[in-house]
């Protein structure tokens, strides 16, 4: 028997065997699994189904970290270009929004290199948290204190 | 009527499909059952886009036939070892397991249900390099070069597989003849 007389022998033999019917537990599981996950809320569904606005805001949201973790491990900055191109490419729309993030990141980075490579920045920078932490820490005391005169 | 009762007829239309091309790729009823389960959650979260869609059906066997490859994919090691246990070398050489497979009945005495349901079982019971390739060629109507492109081998071993899966099931088919 040549190959092709085979093939059609087997086809026909294969094609006249019905079709294996779906068991009776397949139609009610999907619909339990169905009704369980339509009684998530929609942030513990799969993404795709997210409202648009969040699939926006999430994904700006994404776009800023990997700006963040470029600006803290610049080590990781090869890594991270591939995926703010690919974000910006995305977003197109709000375009303008990932621009401006892209010029304040790059301001906060050179101002950062900046204060960071002077010794005086730094001392700067240490002068600012302690002033603030010092206003913050006086606020509280005095509200405390304050606070307690007027009830007593 | 609501979306879930629209969802659960679309269920009923087509799970017959569904879970039919699961076991003829899989072979193994609980298997093909997980999947369709799962094609169907899949389908739910777009049936907005496919519920009332002409290609439904065609989506459907797409998602089928791609879960079942990668389940396939992920228990690779352990259908391996019973493949590999049987598998021969050379050209020619009838495999100990379909020795088996054609030696298990008699299909000539057979009558026409008996048949049918003996190539249901031969078909389950082959090897998974012979019985998927034969399944997407005689089911799913894939070329030879798209079942190479699907499961990443080379045209040569799909159309090797595929006729020995053919001689095996050989038997079998012509006592309905």
């Amino acid at each position: 028997m040549n190959e092709r007389d085979l093939e059609d022998l087997v086809d026909r033999g294969l094609k006249a065997v019905p079709p294996p019917r779906a068991p009776r537990t397949l139609l009610p599981a999907v619909m339990r699994a169905i009704r369980v996950a339509a009684e998530r809320p929609w942030y513990a569904r799969p993404w795709v189904t997210w409202p648009a606005t969040w699939r926006v805001a999430s994904a700006m949201a994404v776009l800023l970290l990997l700006a963040g973790t470029a600006l803290v491990l610049p080590a990781a900055q090869p890594y991270v270009a591939p995926g703010l191109a690919w974000g910006q490419e995305f977003l197109a729309p709000a375009a303008h929004v990932v621009s401006s993030v892209e010029t304040l990141t790059a301001a906060v980075e050179i101002a950062s290199r900046v204060i960071g490579q002077s010794v005086l920045g730094l001392l700067l920078a240490l002068f600012v948290v302690m002033l603030t932490a010092s206003v913050a820490i006086g606020a509280a005391i005095g509200r405390v204190a304050l606070g307690g005169a007027y009830q007593s | 009527m609501s979306d879930v009762d629209r969802f659960e007829a679309f269920v009923h239309r087509f799970q017959d499909m569904v879970y039919a091309t699961a076991f003829r790729l899989l072979g193994r009823p609980a298997d093909a059952e997980d999947v369709a389960q799962t094609v169907f959650l899949r389908a739910f979260e777009r049936f907005d886009q496919i519920g009332d869609s002409p290609a439904a059906p065609g989506w459907l066997k797409t998602v089928t036939t791609n879960l079942c490859l990668n389940h396939l994919s992920r228990h690779r090691s352990r259908w391996r070892l019973f493949s590999e246990l049987g598998r021969d070398g050379d050209e020619g050489e009838t495999t100990s397991f379909e020795s088996t497979i054609a030696a298990a009945a008699p299909a000539d005495e057979l009558d026409k249900a008996d048949t049918q349901h003996a190539v249901e079982q031969a078909l389950g019971r082959l090897p998974e390099h012979q019985r998927v390739p034969l399944v997407l060629y005689h089911y799913e109507d894939k070329s030879y070069q798209e079942i190479a492109g699907l499961l990443g081998v080379s045209l040569g071993k799909v159309k090797t597989d595929i006729h020995r899966g053919r001689e095996a099931l050989k038997n079998y088919v012509t006592a309905h003849e």
